[in-house]
């Protein structure tokens, strides 16, 4: 589904630069749920940005189904982000103002979907979230993990083949968590491509593959045991 | 009121600690603060100073305060007084210390060198002997009136200088009394000089010298109007005894005028007048700002001013408020902090208001500074060459004070406290968190926002009309054609010419200015266009019953040969004044529509005669020749409809009273001015003229109250407009700003830039739609204040309302265009890093 070649991705820093991705490369095929682990600014989120296309600003190549994203304007790269990626972050990003119903509804309002089409989509997904009776309801009025449940479907919503999640039971204790992976599940089982960024080993333990970051390089992936790291680390 | 000493090193220190936001505010203030004081320093100057004399407050006056420099010589007045009634009332109230007369000549032709240097013209005042008396006033130097100074007629000729005139001209040295100056070519003695500060009783007007009533034929000369009972001429002011009130004043000086009419006064009037005399009524009202005719043209247009400059502070305090709103929720943590350390709320209050009260004290500061010179433009506006007293006074130093500490309470309070609601623990624990989401505390900016878009709505709408109504007066049809015509006034009387040279030298002047270069063709007449005088009469029109007195009445003029063909107003039927109409052939008149129709209604006029309601024209019928068409000749006229009006030929009227030239520039008016000036000098270089000018410039003149009042108000709608947008902008930025991580999360989603942008815009035009939905209610109503003002349109006049509509829209646009393309260039992997 995506390859990355050589994904390289800095920050200027004072008068140098710092170095968050490192000539990363790794292919996800359809259907994988995928792990990322490493520790704190090892650049997990980064990478999930550019995975994301909310990020510009990087070099190497980036192919999304044989379509070259380095190639393309920032225009397109947007609307092939919107067609196929769906988010999930740590902090829900709800917006505040806007009834569950509405949060849910707002992919949908930024595409030229006919009214009615979008407004038997958003009563599926209340249905299948099981979250009819709160539609109504402002975040604020919610838990945590019913947060993190419109959080997930309003991303999957407009039912994208990727789906992207930094942290998203970050926020959440042991119990919330474990519900919202095992939709996870279900999502990836209804054949939605997943990305991760994880902490726990137990909801690691979900996915199909693990692959470990260090300093921006990718030190690890349980698909390909032969990586190791590259000698000419540079002390940067 | 504890602590204030330290809040206000406090609030210094908070102040310099953000210098931007300080600079903006004051700044703001201090236009709002200065254009007030500014136009409040005129207002005083011109409405509410009392004159420098001894307990003001005593004096009132008796006629119309603003009719200081009109003369009528037809039926006796109660606006302004003939000498005669004037001796009448003096001498029989019940109620005044004193009551002093007055009347001002503004060319007063003064040789103080015995012929050695040219004349200078200037403003004189013919007073009473007990003027000074009654004012209170001690001299500067020497001695000033009394009633032996104004005895018999031509029998004092004593002059007292104003002692700016004496400064000036004299250095302040005592040296001149005692000394003969020439006035007029009349040698006068100087007895005094007025004391420093006093100008005399007209405000606006600074008088150079004063000389006793008695003199009046030799200041105006050729002319009796000391003890003539038709001629109305003099401004009184009386000093009231203790106890009396200006309306027991008028009841009493009523009766005596009553009294005088049945008595001697009486038996001198003609009896249409003693009938006419008997309806009029005498007004008294308090006196002790002195007499004013730019303040009858300018009270009503500066007062509105004042409201509108009133509304620009408003809008600024606004947007301080607005500032200050955004700046709050950056304090919640120090709110919260020493709230959690024990502070009281109304501790807290005492300080975040000392604070504002401090920048409004600095912007009225620095608005006073902007005020010197916003006087001096605003008088320089107002197109005036008036001298107001207009240094500052004590009156205007507590305006700008009090409104200065209003405006930091006005704009402070809500601020403060909505600044005051955080609560100690969530601001306290979380402060980066209080300041991004500022959520509540800006539903009241919005609010303010809304608020001032419709004040700016309504100032514009106000300007807007006075502009379209002042376009609507100077571009209407006048009859005849303006733009080449040069207009001279001349006073051929004062120079000593009879009525029959006075004819002599008019033809005269039509020749010789006929050949002067850049001149085609030129006429004269007594009353002309825009020249500044008028003449009317009530006329018998056998056939024509009137109503009422007014109902026979018609302005009139004397023309000269050809006046129709060189002014350019059409002869509908008939034919015009020519040189064959001379003293001995018929009597002729032209008349003008309105009059054709008001006397004949419906029937030809020609050949008719009608007869002037004088015992002097009784017998002498003048027949009609003519119709012309309806012109606007007069200031006064230009508002209305042309009333009735008949000419006469000058050379045939016993009594042409002064010359004005109108002359037919073959260019540029302007162009042909000097050559006018010069061939009438040529002809008599002792002539006084009294102007010569084109025709445009006194129409513009004639309009200038108004022409400063748009002039006026479309400068200070301007600065509503741009307070109002620089208000919108800053609080969509602020919105944007705290809306960073929204816009992130959709974008994120998949929201194109595009929709972000329409997502601010249509937010700040949201703001504007409301405001413009509570504005156009308001505007409406209030320029129902502007009715009198307006000319050829309603003060609901759509084609304003949608221009003024339309242009606040746009410029709202484009404030609310700023933030909402920064808020489009929001990359959303920032906005959303900070979890
Ligand atoms: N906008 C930015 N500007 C500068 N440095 C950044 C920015 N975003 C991320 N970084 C840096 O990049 C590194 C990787 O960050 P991130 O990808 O968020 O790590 P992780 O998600 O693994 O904790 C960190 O050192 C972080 O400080
Ligand atoms: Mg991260």
């Amino acid at each position: 589904m995506i390859q990355l070649k050589n994904i390289e991705r800095s920050y200027k820093a004072g008068a140098g630069q710092t170095w968050v991705l490192r000539r990363v490369n790794l292919e996800i095929r359809e259907g994988e749920f995928i792990t990322i682990m490493g520790p704190s600014g090892a650049g997990k989120s980064s990478l999930l940005n550019v995975l994301a296309l909310l990020d510009d600003a990087w070099q190497g190549e980036y192919w999304f189904r044989d379509e070259a994203v380095h190639e393309m304007k920032r225009k397109q790269r947007a609307e092939l982000a919107k067609r196929n990626i769906g988010m999930v972050f740590q902090s829900y990003h709800l917006l505040d103002d806007l009834t569950v119903q509405e949060n849910i509804d707002l992919p949908l309002s930024y595409k030229d979907i006919p009214r009615r089409e979008r407004q038997s989509l958003v009563a599926d997904t209340l249905d299948r979230f099981q979250i009819v009776a709160k539609k109504d309801l402002y975040p604020n009025q919610l838990s945590g993990g019913q947060q993190q449940l419109v959080g997930i479907a309003r991303a999957v919503i407009h039912k994208p083949p990727l789906l992207l999640a930094d942290e998203p039971t970050g926020n959440l204790h042991s119990g919330q968590a474990k519900e919202i992976m095992e939709l996870f599940r279900g999502l990836n089982q209804q054949g939605t491509t997943i990305v991760q960024v994880t902490h726990s080993e137990t909801n690691a333990g979900y996915g199909s593959r693990t692959i470990q970051l260090r300093d921006g390089w990718l030190v690890g992936d349980t698909a390909n045991p032969a990586l190791t790291q590259p000698a000419e680390v540079s002390a940067s | 009121m504890t602590g204030l000493l330290q809040d206000f090193r406090y609030g210094i220190r908070q102040l310099r600690k953000s210098p931007g936001f300080t600079v903006v505010a004051v700044i703001t203030l201090a236009l709002g603060i200065g254009a007030n004081t500014a136009i409040f320093t005129v207002v005083n100057g011109l409405l509410l100073k009392m004159l420098p004399v001894k307990d003001p407050q005593q004096l009132v006056v008796v006629g119309d305060p603003t009719r200081a420099n009109s003369r009528s010589s037809g039926t006796p007045r109660t606006d302004v007084f003939s000498y005669p009634l004037y001796k009448e009332l003096r001498d029989r109230n019940a109620v005044f210390t004193g009551l002093c007369a007055g009347a001002t000549d503004h060319r007063i032709e003064v040789d103080a060198d015995q012929g050695q240097s040219a004349g200078e013209k200037l403003n004189g005042r013919m007073v009473s002997g007990n003027y000074f008396p009654v004012l209170g006033l001690e001299p500067a130097a020497g001695r000033l009136f009394s009633d032996a100074d104004d005895t018999t007629e031509s029998a004092n000729p004593v002059v007292v200088l104003g002692y700016e005139y004496w400064k000036r001209k004299f250095a302040l040295s005592s040296a001149v009394i005692g000394k003969d100056i020439r006035l007029n070519g009349y040698p006068f003695t100087v007895v005094g000089v007025a004391p420093a500060g006093f100008d005399g009783d007209v405000v606006g007007e600074r008088m150079a010298l004063f000389v006793p009533l008695s003199m009046q034929p030799q200041i105006v000369r050729g002319r009796h109007w000391r003890n003539a009972p038709n001629n109305s001429w003099l401004s009184l002011l009386g000093r009231l005894k203790s106890n009396v009130t200006p309306a027991q004043a008028g009841a009493n000086l009523n009766i005596v005028f009553q009294q005088a009419v049945k008595g001697d006064y009486g038996a001198t009037l003609s009896s249409d007048d003693r009938k006419a005399v008997h309806d009029l009524h005498i007004s008294v009202a308090s006196g002790g700002n002195g007499l004013s005719d730019l303040r009858g043209d300018y009270r009503i247009p500066l007062l509105l001013l004042m409201g509108i400059i009133g509304l620009v502070l408003l809008i600024a305090c606004v947007n301080v408020a607005n500032l200050l709103l955004a700046r709050a929720s950056s304090r919640d943590r120090e709110i919260a902090l020493r709230l959690a350390l024990g502070a009281t709320q109304g501790r807290l209050l005492q300080q975040l208001l000392t604070e504002s009260v401090l920048l409004g004290v600095l912007g009225g500061v620095t608005g006073s500074l902007l005020a010197i010179w916003g006087v001096r433009l605003l008088v320089e506006l107002l197109g005036s060459h008036a001298t107001l007293p207009l240094v500052p006074d004590w009156r205007v130093l507590a305006f700008t004070i009090t409104i200065s500490l209003l405006t930091g309470l006005i704009f402070g309070l809500m601020p403060a406290l909505q600044t005051l609601k955080v609560r100690v623990t969530p601001a306290l624990r979380n402060a980066t968190r209080a300041a991004a989401e500022p959520g509540a505390k800006f539903s009241w900016s919005k609010g303010l926002i809304a608020g001032q878009v419709a004040v700016s709505l309504l100032v514009l709408f106000s300007a807007g009309l006075l502009v379209r109504s002042l376009q609507k007066l100077m571009t209407q049809s006048f009859g005849y054609s303006r733009d080449h015509l040069v207009i001279a006034r001349l006073d051929p009387t004062s120079a000593g010419y009879s009525n029959e040279t006075m004819k002599l030298l008019a033809q005269e002047l039509v020749v010789r200015l006929t050949s002067a270069p850049g001149v085609r063709a030129v006429t004269y007449s007594t009353n002309g266009l825009f020249a500044g005088s008028e003449s009317s009469d009530a006329i018998i029109v056998p056939g024509f019953s009137a109503s009422s007195p007014s109902e026979r009445s018609a302005l009139e003029d004397y023309v000269g040969p050809d006046y129709f063909g060189v002014v350019g107003i059409p002869i509908l039927t008939g034919r015009d004044i020519r040189a064959q109409d001379t003293p001995t052939s018929n009597r002729v008149a032209v008349v003008n529509e309105a009059m054709a129709k008001h006397y004949f209604a419906g029937q030809d006029p020609i050949g008719r005669q009608f007869m002037i309601d004088d015992p002097d024209w009784l017998n002498k019928p003048i027949t009609i020749v003519g119709i012309s068409r309806d012109a606007k000749d007069h200031s006064s006229g230009m508002r209305e409809e042309v009333k009735p009006r008949f000419y006469m030929a000058f050379q045939q009227v016993p009594e042409p009273d002064q010359i004005v030239i109108e002359a037919q520039a073959s260019g540029p008016p302007s162009g042909a001015i000097a050559n006018v000036q010069a061939q009438i000098k040529g002809a008599d270089p002792r002539l006084p003229i009294s102007f010569v000018e084109a025709l445009d410039i006194l129409v513009r003149d004639s309009a200038g109250d108004q022409i400063a009042l748009a002039k006026l108000s479309t400068f200070f709608a301007g600065l509503a407009l741009l307070l109002a947008c620089v208000g919108l902008y800053g609080v969509i930025s602020y919105t944007v700003a705290g809306r960073t991580r929204e816009i992130g999360v959709r974008m994120a989603l998949g929201a194109r830039r595009i929709d972000v942008m329409g997502l601010v815009l249509r937010e700040s035009m949201l703001l504007v739609t409301i405001g413009l939905v509570t504005g156009i209610p308001l505007a409406l109503a209030s320029a129902r204040l502007l009715h009198s003002f307006l000319f050829g349109l309603k003060s609901t006049d759509p084609f304003s309302l949608i221009a003024v509509i339309l242009l606040l829209g746009l410029v709202a646009a484009i404030a609310g265009f700023i933030p909402a393309r920064r808020a489009a260039r929001i990359n959303p992997m920032v906005a959303l890093r900070y979890e």
